[in-house]
C-alpha cells in the first residue's frame, strides 16, 4: 500500500475533525442561566421556582418561569451585592427569560394531575456551563407505561397530537417515523441512512432482538410469541416456506445468517456432502455435460444455494473437479479476467486451493 | 477454548480484558443516577426433525439486560453502559446450532459516552454497527461519531466482527467510516466505507453511499447502494419514493437489486462462481381508511434465478378498543422454475388479535394457514395457531405462557409450549414501574 495518500488522507481529516471540535458551542438568545444543579443539590423542588407549571396548559402561557421576586426570595443578598453574573448571562445587561415559539403541545398541568414528579419525563436538568436546554427525548413520551396512547399516537402517525407543527421537524412523510404498514420489511433501507434517527427511541438492545443473530440462541419471535401484530420475519411455519422465501429474495437470508447457518441445519437433515449417509437432493443429469439440469448451469443462477451445503473452504466438494487440470475446466463467469488478473492469486489460500 | 461457553470473545487475551473492562465498569456503575435491569427467563419445549428422526427438546434460556445511564464523570456527558446476554441449558441441539448442553453469549456490553459539549460520541465494547456500507454488523470494538458543524459529521469504527455461534470465519478485522450530512432531521446523506480482513485477505470491500430525503412536506426518497470494490458490482441497491396525498393516505414505489453472490465473503471459494442479479419493482399504499381501521397493500415484480416471480401483500388491522386490535394478512408469493427447483409460491393467510382481559391480563392469538403451490414432502398446507395469555403480574414481574399447535409437510403434528417469566427490577429505577 502507498502510504504517503493515506497518510495526507489522514491528516486532513485530523484538521478537518480538529476544526468541528474546538468550534464553540451554538448561539443563543438566552438571557437566563440558573444553576439548576445547585438547587438540586441544596434541596430545592423543582416547584419551589417553577409553581406557575401547575396551571400551564400549553407551552407559553406565563407563569411557568419565576418572577424575580422569587429567586430574590432566597437570593436578595446576591443582588444587593451585584452579583448579576450569577444568574444572567450577561451581567452587564441583565434581561429576562426569552420566551421562544412552542413547537410542541404539552398540558403540563394534566401530567402534574397523574404525577408531580419533574424528573419522569425532564430526565436531565439544564447545565449552568451548556446553553443547550435539554429537552425531554420523545422516547420519554412514548414509554411512559401509565400513558400508553403516546405509542400508538406514534404508531398511527398522529404526530400533530403533540406537534403544533412539523416545518421544525420535517418528519413528512409521516410514515418515516411512524412505523406504519410492513415496517419490519422496509426499515432496513431507512435504517442505512438515519440510524441516529431511531436511537432517538430505540437503543441498540433493542435491535438485538433480532441482529444479534450470531448470538443469540433463538429469534425474536420465540421470546415475543405474545406479539403477533409485529409480522415477524420467520413467523409461523417457516421451515416449510423457507425455502421459496429464500429464492424470492437470496440475500435477504445473508443479511443476517452466514451461510453456514444453512449448513449447520442441512447437516442435521443429511442434506451436505459431509453429512453422514448423506441423501442426495440433486436431480438426474446434474453431473451430465449438456443436461438441462447440469449443475453447472444452475450454479450460476443460485451459488448461494450451493454454499448453503458445499461450503468447507478447500475442503469442498468443486475443488476436486474445478482445479486447475481438474476435469471440470474454469468455472469463472464469463467476466471473470476482465476484473481479476493472475496476479491476485499470490497469497489467497481460496484461490491456491484450485490454482496451486 | 470452548467457542459454545462464551467463547465467542476469542482468545485469552480478549477474555483478560473483557474481566478488565467489567472490573472498570463497575466503579462508575455505583455513581450512576438511572439503573435499569432486566431478568427473562423462557422455557421452551418442542420437537425437532433431525435426520428423519424427531426428538422432543427442552431448552431453559434467561437473559439479562443492564442498562446504566447518567454515571457521573467528569467531561463525559451521557456516560452509559449496556449489557445484553444469556445462558442456556438445553436437552437438545436445535436448528440454529446453539448445542446442547450449558451454553452462552454477550450479545452486547459496551459503554457509550459524549465528549467535548456531545461533539464525540464513542462507544466501545460489543455493539451493533449500523449505517451505511456496514448494514448490520456485531463487533467488538470501537465506535466513533463526530459532529462537526452544521448537520456535517463522521462515524469510524474497528474492531473484531462477532464470531458466529457457527465458528464461521466472518473476518478477524472490519474497519470502515460513514461522512454524513444531517441538514434536518429525517434528512440526511452519507458516503460510507467498510472493510473486512480474514487473516490477511479481503473478505469484503465494500463502498456505500446513501440518502433519505424530503422533497418535498409530504414527498420523500430513500436510497442507498453497496458497490462492491473489489468485484466492480453493486452488492445491493434500492430506491423507495413516497408520497402522502392526503394526511390519511399514502403510497410508496420501491426498485431493489441484489447479487447475492457478493453476499458471500470474498474469502469463500463460492464467490468465484457466479455473478447473478435479483432484482424487485414494485409500489404499495397505505390507508388509513377510519381512525380504527388501516389497509397496507403491496406489489412487487421479481427478476430471480429462473426468470420472473411475484410477490404481493394486502393487511387489515382493526382497533377494537385502545388495546385490542384484530388484523389479517394475507400474501402470495410466487417464484419461478430454476432448472433445479421447481416453480414455487405460497398463498398465506393469517389472522390475529390482541385482546386485553383485565387491565393486567392480555390475550394474544393467531392462526397462519399456508398453502403451497406445489407439494413440498407430500405436503401441499401448513395450518399452524398459536394462542398467548400474558399477566403484568406487579411489583416488577410479569409472565407469559404461550403453546402453538400444527401440522405442516414435515411434521404431522407439531407443538410449541414456551414460558416467559420477567422481572425488572423496580427497585433499581422505580420509573419502570410505574
Amino acid at each position: 500500500m502507498n502510504r504517503r495518500p493515506l497518510g495526507t488522507a489522514l491528516g486532513v481529516m485530523a484538521i478537518v475533525l480538529a476544526a468541528g471540535v474546538v468550534r464553540a458551542g451554538p448561539g443563543s438568545q438566552l438571557q437566563f442561566n440558573p444553576n439548576h444543579a445547585g438547587h438540586k443539590k441544596a434541596g430545592v423542588d423543582c416547584l419551589t421556582c417553577h409553581e406557575g407549571i401547575f396551571d400551564q396548559t400549553e407551552l407559553g402561557q406565563p407563569g411557568s418561569f419565576p418572577k424575580e421576586k422569587v429567586c430574590l426570595g432566597c437570593h436578595k443578598k446576591e443582588k444587593d451585592e451585584g452579583k448579576c453574573g450569577m444568574c444572567h448571562l450577561k451581567a452587564d445587561k441583565p434581561g429576562t427569560f426569552v420566551t421562544k415559539p412552542a413547537h410542541l403541545t404539552i398540558n403540563h398541568s394534566k401530567h402534574l394531575e397523574k404525577d408531580e414528579k419533574c424528573e419522569v419525563c425532564h430526565l436531565a436538568l439544564p447545565e449552568k456551563t451548556s446553553l443547550e436546554k435539554p429537552v425531554p427525548p420523545m422516547s420519554t413520551c412514548l414509554g411512559c407505561h401509565q400513558h400508553s396512547q403516546h405509542q400508538q399516537q406514534f404508531d398511527n402517525g398522529q404526530c400533530f397530537t403533540c406537534h403544533v407543527d412539523l416545518t421544525h421537524f420535517p418528519l413528512k412523510p409521516e410514515s418515516f417515523l411512524s412505523h406504519k404498514g410492513n415496517f419490519t420489511r422496509t426499515h432496513p433501507q431507512i435504517a442505512r441512512s438515519t440510524s441516529a434517527s431511531c436511537e432517538t427511541c430505540h437503543e441498540q438492545n433493542w435491535c438485538a432482538d433480532c441482529h444479534a443473530a450470531r448470538t443469540r440462541p433463538f429469534k425474536a419471535e420465540t421470546l415475543y410469541p405474545d406479539r403477533p401484530d409485529r409480522n415477524w420475519i420467520h413467523w409461523g411455519d417457516f421451515i416449510t416456506r423457507h425455502s421459496i422465501e429464500a429464492r424470492s429474495n437470496q440475500a435477504a437470508c445473508q443479511k443476517c445468517h452466514p451461510v453456514s447457518f444453512c449448513t449447520d441445519c442441512h447437516r442435521q437433515q443429511r442434506l451436505t456432502s459431509d453429512s453422514s449417509n448423506p441423501l442426495n437432493p440433486h436431480p438426474g443429469g446434474w453431473l451430465t455435460p449438456g443436461s438441462p439440469l447440469f449443475h453447472g448451469t444452475e450454479a450460476r443462477k443460485d451459488i448461494v444455494s450451493c454454499a448453503a451445503c458445499h461450503d468447507q473452504g478447500a475442503a469442498s466438494n468443486c475443488v476436486s473437479c474445478h482445479r486447475v487440470g481438474g476435469p471440470g475446466g474454469n468455472p469463472h463467469p464469463s467476466a471473470w479476467l476482465s476484473r481479476h488478473s493472475t496476479s491476485e492469486i499470490n497469497g489467497k489460500p481460496m484461490c491456491l486451493s484450485c490454482h496451486p | 477454548m470452548n467457542r459454545r461457553t462464551f467463547g465467542h470473545i476469542a482468545g485469552a487475551g480478549s477474555r483478560w480484558a473483557t474481566v478488565a473492562l467489567l472490573s472498570t465498569l463497575w466503579a462508575p456503575v455505583t455513581a450512576a443516577q438511572v439503573m435499569e435491569a432486566s431478568s427473562t427467563t423462557v422455557l421452551r419445549l418442542q420437537p425437532d426433525w433431525q435426520a428423519g428422526n424427531t426428538r422432543t427438546g427442552f431448552w431453559a434460556t434467561e437473559l439479562v439486560g443492564l442498562t446504566v445511564r447518567d454515571i457521573q464523570m467528569t467531561g463525559v456527558d451521557d456516560l452509559k453502559i449496556q449489557l445484553s446476554a444469556w445462558g442456556q441449558l438445553a436437552t437438545l441441539s436445535d436448528p440454529v446450532g446453539t448445542g446442547n448442553g450449558t451454553t452462552g453469549d454477550i450479545d452486547l456490553l459496551y459503554v457509550q459516552g459524549a465528549l467535548f459539549n456531545r461533539r464525540l460520541n464513542l462507544t466501545l465494547g460489543r455493539q451493533i454497527i449500523s449505517g451505511g456500507a456496514a448494514r448490520v454488523l456485531q463487533m467488538d470494538g470501537v465506535n466513533a461519531t463526530v459532529a462537526i458543524a452544521k448537520g456535517f459529521g463522521v462515524t469510524a469504527y474497528a474492531g473484531s466482527p462477532v464470531v458466529s455461534r457457527f465458528n464461521y470465519p466472518v473476518g478477524e478485522l472490519a474497519f470502515g467510516g460513514r461522512a454524513f450530512w444531517r441538514p434536518s432531521y429525517g434528512s440526511e446523506i452519507g458516503v460510507s466505507f467498510i472493510e473486512i480482513l480474514s487473516g490477511s485477505v479481503v473478505s469484503r470491500e465494500d463502498l456505500g453511499l446513501d440518502g433519505r430525503w424530503v422533497i418535498l412536506p409530504n414527498l420523500a426518497a430513500t436510497a442507498s447502494g453497496i458497490l462492491s470494490l473489489r468485484e466492480e458490482r453493486f452488492a445491493d441497491a434500492d430506491l423507495t419514493v413516497s408520497w402522502q396525498v392526503i394526511p390519511t393516505v399514502e403510497i410508496f414505489v420501491k426498485g431493489q437489486h441484489t447479487s447475492p453472490d457478493l453476499y458471500l465473503p470474498l474469502t469463500s471459494i463460492f464467490s468465484v462462481f457466479s455473478n447473478i442479479n435479483n432484482d424487485a419493482l414494485g409500489a404499495g399504499v397505505f390507508w388509513q381508511a377510519l381512525p380504527r381501521l388501516a389497509f397496507y397493500g403491496e406489489y412487487q415484480r421479481l427478476w430471480v434465478d429462473g426468470g420472473n416471480g411475484d410477490e404481493a401483500e394486502l393487511r387489515v388491522t382493526y382497533r377494537l378498543t385502545r388495546k385490542a386490535t384484530v388484523g389479517l394478512d394475507v400474501r402470495f408469493l410466487y417464484v419461478p422454475e430454476n432448472g433445479v427447483t421447481p416453480a414455487n409460491g405460497i398463498n398465506d393467510f393469517r389472522a390475529w388479535v390482541i385482546y386485553p382481559l383485565t387491565p393486567k391480563i392480555r390475550l394474544s392469538a393467531d392462526v397462519d394457514w399456508t398453502i403451497l403451490h406445489n407439494e413440498l414432502n407430500q405436503g401441499d398446507d401448513s395450518l399452524v395457531g398459536t394462542g398467548s395469555v400474558n399477566w403484568a403480574i406487579g411489583s416488577g414481574w410479569n409472565g407469559m405462557l404461550s403453546g402453538s399447535i400444527g401440522t405442516t409437510p414435515f411434521f404431522q403434528a407439531r407443538y410449541t409450549l414456551t414460558a416467559r417469566i420477567g422481572y425488572d427490577f423496580p427497585f433499581l429505577n422505580p420509573k419502570a414501574s410505574r
